[in-house]
């Protein structure tokens, strides 16, 4: 029966899986879907279709209410009246009325409701699904208009025809990174003798297009493979071939969201409100000449050559204040900005003399090993030092073409405003911050997970934020925490109480601080990790999401928790040392070894790793601050490092027994003794349902790092 | 079945051979023998007549070079200053053929007055008293000439210079050579500087290391300095000096006189000259050079014997340390390289055949542009006559192997054959370069010099960009000055910018110098970064002000660690001289300083200067790359070894091609066409009695083995199978293959370079017998032949005739009909074999294992 083997297969598969990933309570991680997307109106097949901690996936939820799953189910069981869920198995339904653009899909299961995955509505003629053809000689024709959906092999090419008309223009995207695959794909047009006429390529983060330019009317092949030959369920690609002079974006730019899409983007992109930049920028000619300008202003240019350099001129008054933002991989594109900032000499007679005033790279870094705020892109606050002539003048260290033969920027010369953005994650529980990747929530009752929160400060704001979350479901708490002006992150750790409800939650994490005398309130961009290292790549990818969710559990009950301090502001002098106790709540399964690691300790302020043994369930954290400490309020957490012992799903092995027991009652009822031999058959399938049930019952030994509640402190001057 | 293709050697073309008389107008010498001579004993007489050093024309005049005069500079030294002075004289006859010859060595020599200079049977002048004396040197019969000489400063015991004579010595004698005390380390205990280019090093170790006991002043011949040079106290490197030299005596005077240093402020040797710096001579002949150092006084002297000299080609040509230089039996043209404290020159001897002496010039081919222009004007210089063109097949399967790296399929050879079109070789070479094998195939050479090599493991990403960006830029024919341009800036991330994966395999500073200098200016200027360049005139300024260029480039990372983004840091462009510390700015080679402002980036500055078009390095360089890649030998050898003591063999011919490199905008596939369109290019290859020796002028093609990967995919394509290459899709060639990471014994064994330096010479062109074992007798190559799908399978079940599938196999692999022995021969076997299928493998076997296959003809 198609439907056990299926089961089965996906049991051992998520033992397996599992078996790989046993450094963190068992929490759901999706890392491919198997379709992509589809048109608006249309009603299709879709799985979660590779991951870890798959069990018992019963739901999608789409960011777009219009988009809905149905579990697929299949018939009862033997002697059973129930339709059996296909889990991992859905019927998606978009709605007509779901406007075109990205989305997002998560999966909720036995382990959790999972990271995000991009989903493309899209309103083209239609969807194609049957594989394409790996043969040179014998391409699969690829309809101009259609999404074609694919998934690369290893050490594959996939061949596509296509027949351009005399004069016709048609535009070739691949889209992969925009939805979230591995796939780097590399695209080669040819003739249908086989020369090659183009080739485009993408990267980790940009995907590529091609556009066949009137070439004479014929047929010709277009080859599609990954930039490294890998392929797999996370290498799947949408290849759409549109007119050039109609084609319509199918994903936004970066940093744009449209109504209801999702702003997939590169982090850093959250930081910038793009929308007004583009609709007040002045579009500036390429000249060879500097450009005279007058800020505020915002420019908009390009980078047209390799070697290209753009000069504006602009005269500053003694002591005025601008901020100068070039703005240009935060909108996706593939550069790196210099800019070079110069006074005139005054009164020189010949060449006029240029004083070096700043030069500035990359922004600041924020953020890290899973997740970085920085950027390529160059930002400096200036005071004009004296009324005179200033050049300002950019480059683009990135100098190559391969992903995109002219790159855009803009130049933002404004006032300074002073603020504050926020972005939010979930972070990888893991002492090495390298081995982050992917994954849901699932929050046990009287565990905690963590949410990292990072700011960005604007135009030389600075001051403290405090941080609270919103939306949490019942039964789960989350303390105020406070990023101290002398600091750009802190951690919040939601807590599950021991009799917490089942549940999914969007929840939002709110910042609020002080600008310019008034209280400003700002929601933190929520961010998700997108892949962990690996297929080759050797660094974690992290984009914008849509919300942050989260799950809780009741089928689940976190083997240890942790407490520090009484949960009030504690108070402690410069110089002076401050001792709160730690206690942990120890259940089945939790009681070994715990060491419990500080973590962002304000600057000055040291303090050391406390062991609880197996044996204890206290012990004393000791913060000693430094006499040149900074005063201010500060929250820290400790992470904790502990095995622990748990069997991730025995309601799965409870199920299976109690069907057999069922059919075992039945073999044994005289009067159901004609359809013996079917119930004896149907007890041989339900041994085996049993043996597969049982290696997700079986306990395992897991090496976890959960979160403690955060604590504040604030630390004040010593009289 | 055994077969063995071999190639040809008929006499074809025109079926004689001339030996030189007269020569043409405008020769400045001339051979001695004249007429035509057909019978081949006649040759073998002829021949023995020419290895004599006797000439059958009589000896009219002698001329000692020796002479003052007013272009005294043109001319060897007349002058002995002090008593260590030595000096050579050059002694040249006049023929009565118009021919001159050295005659150094062949008269008898008598000074007057005597008492003033001693003179050797070899020439060398030593003085003995100040004063005048007259040189005469008279022949067996009778001619003579002479010369007047000045001896000064004979009674000065003026104070030996350490760095001006003693340290000499030990470069003439090899005691500061690389592989003696010289090397870093120094040999037992005792250290030099390499070659002598730091003297007052050498001085101190020498003095004062080792309690000073390598120096006895109260008894110089005690010192361990001599014993050991002697050879009296046991020395490693055996005997190097007599107690009768010059050099002995030298060294011990200076002993003797303290050892002192100098006075600091002697005149520095400015330039050297060799006479005579070029000279037309016959096989076997030999020529005494005279070398004479200009100071930074003006003053010249005489420091033949203290010169070292090398030929650089052992087979045509030895030299002596006394600068005598021998020939071997061979026409053509070599260099003898002359080298004095740091200074080097070289002495050119056109050695030639004299067989189209008596041509006309409508017996020359219509040159078709300057490449026919030049190598034919030398040839008539040499008087070797080039060879006929080869016939179509030939050309056909040598220029798709050269262009396109594979051969030519059935219908290719089968289309060409019936193409009547008298521009149908123009037509081809056009196709193949706007194929896709041309990219491929050079994409292959130039990622394996740009050393794309992958660092571990599975394939990896910034290789395969890099090579793709290199085989788009090969195909959309991207002028060679903004390839290199591209790929000396490349700024950014590998994946937005993939030639700045260069800079992540050259990740150091001097390597990328190294490379950049080897790669794109055919200059080794290796050497210069510890010494002075020992046969270049680069010193350690030069390099430090070529790496200047890139002492700003820097790294960061904005995603996977692996591939960090480069780019060029705002600041001074500046290196240190590693031996005064001293702040350099950046400099082209033979270029003037630059001044780079602090926010550009100098390696746009560098890449100005190196494509400009006055560059005396850039075009050239390429020039000769191609052409070794297409005619199998550069005109400079190695091609990037273009250094002053190496010269090109053909130097016009380097400049025209060069030139028109640069008039056609640095259009690649336009140098291609201008090869593959000459009718050298297109020579025969087979070699006759007259170009059997030629190595170096060009007047036949020079058959090439098949590169390894170019050879892999043409089995492949004969026996129609595939190799699997890990994380390829199947049916890659092995041209195609982005870096030399794959596992494969066949292209190993065959030489496939392995990408660790920029040298072509890392590929391996020789044979050997593992090579033939493989292709004999290998599991790969039965695999190949026995293959289900493969060429014998599908022969031997096909239902035409054995001869016309005999007659397609050879199209196949050889791009020919088969000659009637050797279709009679194939058909035979395969008609007296049982088992078709093993039958036509043997077949197939034969083919690919003949070196008609093997080679590029």
């Amino acid at each position: 029966m198609l439907p056990h083997s299926r089961l089965s297969l996906t049991a051992i598969v998520s033992c397996i899986l599992a078996s790989q990933c046993l450094a963190q309570l068992p929490v759901i991680e999706l890392t491919a879907i198997s379709r992509l997307g589809g048109q608006a109106g249309s009603e299709f097949e879709m799985r979660s279709s590779a991951g870890s901690r798959l069990e018992e996936v019963q739901q999608l939820r789409f960011s777009h209410p219009g988009i809905a799953a149905e579990l697929l189910t299949d018939n009862p069981l033997p002697f059973s009246d129930q339709r059996q869920p296909r889990y991992g198995n859905f019927r998606v339904k978009i709605a007509e009325s779901v406007p075109p653009g990205r989305y997002e899909c998560r999966a909720v299961g036995r382990h959790g409701v999972s990271n995000p995955k991009a989903f493309l509505v899209h309103t083209l003629d239609g969807d194609i699904d049957t594989p394409p053809s790996t043969s040179k000689d014998k391409p699969t024709p690829l309809p101009i208009g259609n999404i074609y959906h694919a998934k690369a092999a290893p050490a594959q090419v996939h061949y596509y025809s296509l027949h351009v008309d005399q004069g016709q223009a048609i535009r070739i995207d691949c889209l992969a990174a925009d939805l979230d695959t591995r796939m780097i794909p590399v695209l080669t047009l040819t003739s249908a003798s086989g020369q090659t006429l183009q080739t485009r390529t993408g990267s980790d983060t940009i995907d590529p297009h091609l556009v066949i330019e009137p070439y004479e009317a014929g047929d010709y092949v277009l080859a599609v493979h990954d930039a490294i030959y890998r392929g797999g369920e996370e290498f799947a690609y949408l290849l759409v071939a549109q007119n050039k002079d109609s084609a319509i974006n199918l994903v936004s730019p970066a940093g744009q969201s449209a109504d209801g899409q999702t702003p997939i983007a590169w982090l850093p992109a959250a930081t910038s409100g793009f929308a007004e930049l583009t609709d007040n920028a002045i579009g500036i000619e390429e000249t060879s000449d500097a450009k005279s300008i007058t800020p505020p202003c915002t420019i908009k240019a390009a980078f047209d050559s390799r070697e290209d350099e753009d000069a504006y001129e602009f005269t500053a008054q003694q002591g005025e204040q601008l901020a100068i933002d070039l703005i240009s991989q935060r909108l996706g594109q593939p550069t790196d900005g210099r800019m070079i900032l110069e006074r005139k000499e005054p009164q020189q007679a010949g060449d006029p003399k240029w004083h070096s005033v700043f030069n500035e790279d990359d922004s600041q870094s924020i953020g890290d090993a899973a997740l970085t705020l920085r950027s390529t892109d160059p930002f400096a606050m200036f005071t004009a030092p004296e009324t005179a002539t200033y050049r300002l003048t950019i480059r683009d260290l990135d100098s190559g073409t391969a992903l995109s033969r002219q790159q855009d920027y803009f130049v933002d010369l404004r006032r300074p405003t002073a603020g504050f953005d926020l972005v939010a994650y979930r972070p990888f529980p893991s002492k090495d911050q390298n081995a982050s990747r992917q994954h849901g929530s699932q929050l046990f009752r009287g565990g905690g997970e963590a949410i990292r929160v990072y700011c960005v400060r604007r135009d030389g704001w600075s001051g403290p934020i405090e941080l609270a979350a919103e939306g949490l479901p019942p039964g789960v708490s989350c303390a105020a925490a406070t990023i101290a002006a002398n600091q750009n992150q802190a951690q919040l750790t939601f807590i599950a109480n021991d009799d917490a409800p089942a549940a999914v939650a969007d929840v939002k994490i709110i910042g609020r601080g002080t600008v310019g005398g008034e209280q400003k309130s700002v929601t933190a961009a929520p961010a998700a990790i997108q892949f962990g290292r690996g297929h080759s790549r050797e660094y974690i990818r992290s984009r914008l999401t849509t919300t942050l969710a989260i799950a809780v559990s009741d089928k689940d009950v976190s083997p240890i928790s942790i407490t520090v301090g009484d949960g009030t502001v504690a108070e402690v002098k410069k110089g002076e040392s401050l001792t709160l106790p730690a206690k942990l709540t120890r259940r089945e399964g939790g009681k070994t070894n715990c060491v419990l690691r500080p973590r962002d300790l304000p600057p000055k302020v040291t303090s050391a790793d406390v062991t609880i043994n197996a044996d204890k369930n206290e012990g004393n954290i000791v913060f000693k601050v430094a006499g040149d400490a900074t005063p201010g309020t500060y929250s820290l957490w400790l992470q904790a490092e502990t095995k622990i012992k748990l069997k991730p799903n025995p309601q799965a092995l409870d199920r299976a027994n109690a069907y057999r027991a069922h059919l075992k009652q039945l073999s044994e009822d005289p009067a159901k003794a004609d359809q013996r031999e079917a119930v004896n058959e149907a007890i041989k399938a339900a041994d085996e349902r049993v043996k597969a049930a049982q290696a997700s019952a079986k306990e395992q030994e897991i090496t976890i790092f959960p979160p403690s509640p955060h604590v504040t402190i604030r630390i004040v001057e010593a009289k | 079945m055994s077969r063995c293709c071999m190639l040809s050697t008929s006499s074809s073309g025109r079926g004689r051979l001339t030996i030189a008389g007269r020569r043409g107008a405008g020769h400045r010498s001339q051979r001695r023998h004249r007429g035509m001579i057909a019978h081949p004993f006649k040759i073998a007489l002829l021949v023995l007549l020419l290895c004599g050093n006797a000439s059958a024309s009589e000896l009219v005049s002698l001329r000692i070079e020796n002479q003052a005069g007013d272009e005294a500079k043109s001319f060897a030294a007349t002058t002995l200053v002090g008593r260590d002075a030595r000096l050579q004289l050059l002694v040249t006859g006049e023929l009565s053929d118009g021919s001159q010859l050295d005659w150094t060595h062949q008269v008898n020599y008598a000074a007057e007055p005597p008492g003033i200079a001693d003179i050797n049977d070899s020439g060398l002048v030593t003085p003995l008293a100040n004063g005048s004396v007259t040189i005469t040197a008279k022949s067996e019969n009778g001619k003579a000439a002479q010369a007047t000489l000045q001896v000064t400063g004979f009674d000065q015991n003026a104070a030996v210079s350490f760095p001006s004579q003693v340290a000499p010595i030990f470069t003439k004698l090899g005691c500061n050579g690389g592989g003696c005390h010289g090397k870093a380390s120094g040999q037992n205990g005792f250290k030099l500087s390499l070659l002598g280019f730091e003297p007052q090093a050498d001085y101190e170790r020498l003095i004062k290391e080792s309690r000073s006991r390598r120096m006895s002043l109260a008894a110089p011949d005690q010192s361990l300095l001599l014993l050991k040079a002697t050879n009296v106290s046991p020395h490693g490197g055996g005997q190097r000096l007599d107690r009768d030299s010059h050099e002995y005596r030298l060294i011990r005077r200076w002993i003797s006189q303290g050892m002192p240093y100098g006075s600091g402020d002697e005149p520095q040797v400015v330039s050297i000259d060799v006479f005579p710096d070029q000279r037309r001579l016959g096989k076997t002949d030999s020529q005494q050079l005279a070398v004479v150092a200009t100071y930074s006084d003006d003053s010249t002297e005489d420091v033949t014997q203290a010169t070292v000299y090398e030929s650089n080609d052992t087979e045509m040509a030895d030299v002596t340390p006394s600068g005598l230089v021998k020939l071997q039996n061979m026409v053509g043209d070599v260099a003898v390289m002359a080298r004095y404290q740091g200074h080097v020159t070289a002495f050119r001897a056109d050695i030639p055949l004299g067989a189209t002496d008596n041509w006309t010039e409508d017996q020359w081919p219509e040159p078709r542009n300057v490449i026919d222009q030049f190598v034919y004007q030398k040839l008539k210089s040499l008087g070797i006559p080039p060879a006929p063109e080869c016939d179509d097949a030939t050309y056909l399967r040598r220029v798709t192997l050269d262009i396109a790296g594979r051969l030519p399929t059935l219908a290719e050879v089968q289309q060409f054959q019936q193409d009547t079109r008298e521009n149908k070789r123009e037509t081809l070479v056009d196709r193949l370069l706007d194929s896709d094998d041309y990219a491929h195939y050079f994409a292959r050479k130039w990622s394996t010099i740009l050393r794309n090599r992958r660092t571990s493991g599975s394939l990896q990403l910034p290789n395969l960009a890099f090579h793709r960006w290199i085989r788009e830029s090969i195909r959309e024919n991207k002028p060679y000055d903004l390839f290199v341009r591209e790929l000396m800036t490349a700024s950014g991330s590998m994946i937005s910018n993939p030639p700045v994966a260069w800079f992540k395999q050259v990740p150091d500073t001097n390597q990328r110098v190294e490379d950049a200098a080897q790669l794109f200016l055919g200059q080794r200027i290796q050497c210069a970064r510890c010494h002075h360049h020992p046969y270049e005139k680069w010193s350690q300024k030069n390099y430090a002000q070529l790496s200047a260029f890139f002492t700003l480039v820097s790294t960061k990372t904005n995603g996977d660690p692996n591939e960090p983004a480069f780019f060029s840091r705002v600041g001074g462009a500046a290196a240190r001289h590693p031996k005064t510390n001293q702040s350099l700015p950046p400099a082209g080679l033979d270029s003037a300083e630059l001044s780079v402002p602090s926010t550009d980036d100098p390696r746009v500055h560098l890449a100005d200067w190196m494509t400009d078009p006055e560059n005396p390095f850039f075009a050239r360089s390429l020039a000769n790359r191609y052409w070794k890649h297409f005619m199998g030998r550069g005109i400079v050898e190695p091609e990037d070894d273009m250094r002053v003591t190496n010269p090109p063999s053909n130097p016009e011919l380097l400049d025209a091609m060069a030139q028109s490199f640069v008039e056609s905008g640095y259009d690649i596939k336009s140098l291609v066409r201008m090869i593959c369109r000459s009718r050298v290019y297109s020579s025969a290859a087979d070699a006759n009695e007259d170009n059997l020796g030629d190595r170096r002028s060009y007047s036949r093609f020079y058959p090439k083995r098949l590169q390894a990967e170019v050879l892999l995919d043409a089995v492949n394509q004969v026996t129609l199978s595939t190799t699997p290459f890990a994380g390829m899709p199947a049916g890659t060639r092995a041209i195609e293959l982005p870096d030399t990471g794959f596992s494969s014994y066949f292209l190993d064994v065959f030489g496939e370079p392995n990408s660790a330096t920029a040298c072509e010479c890392e590929r391996s062109q020789e044979a050997n017998l593992a090579q033939s074992l493989h292709l004999l007798n290998s599991d790969e190559m039965q695999k190949k032949l026995a293959a289900d799908g493969g060429r014998a399978a599908k022969l031997a079940a096909d239902g035409r005739s054995d001869e016309d599938k005999v007659r397609e196999l050879y199209l196949i692999a050889l791009s020919r009909q088969p000659q009637p022995a050797e279709l009679t021969a194939a058909i035979n076997y395969l008609a007296a074999k049982e088992n078709k299928r093993e039958a036509y493998e043997d077949v197939v076997w034969t083919l690919v294992n003949s070196k008609e296959f093997m080679f590029n003809h």
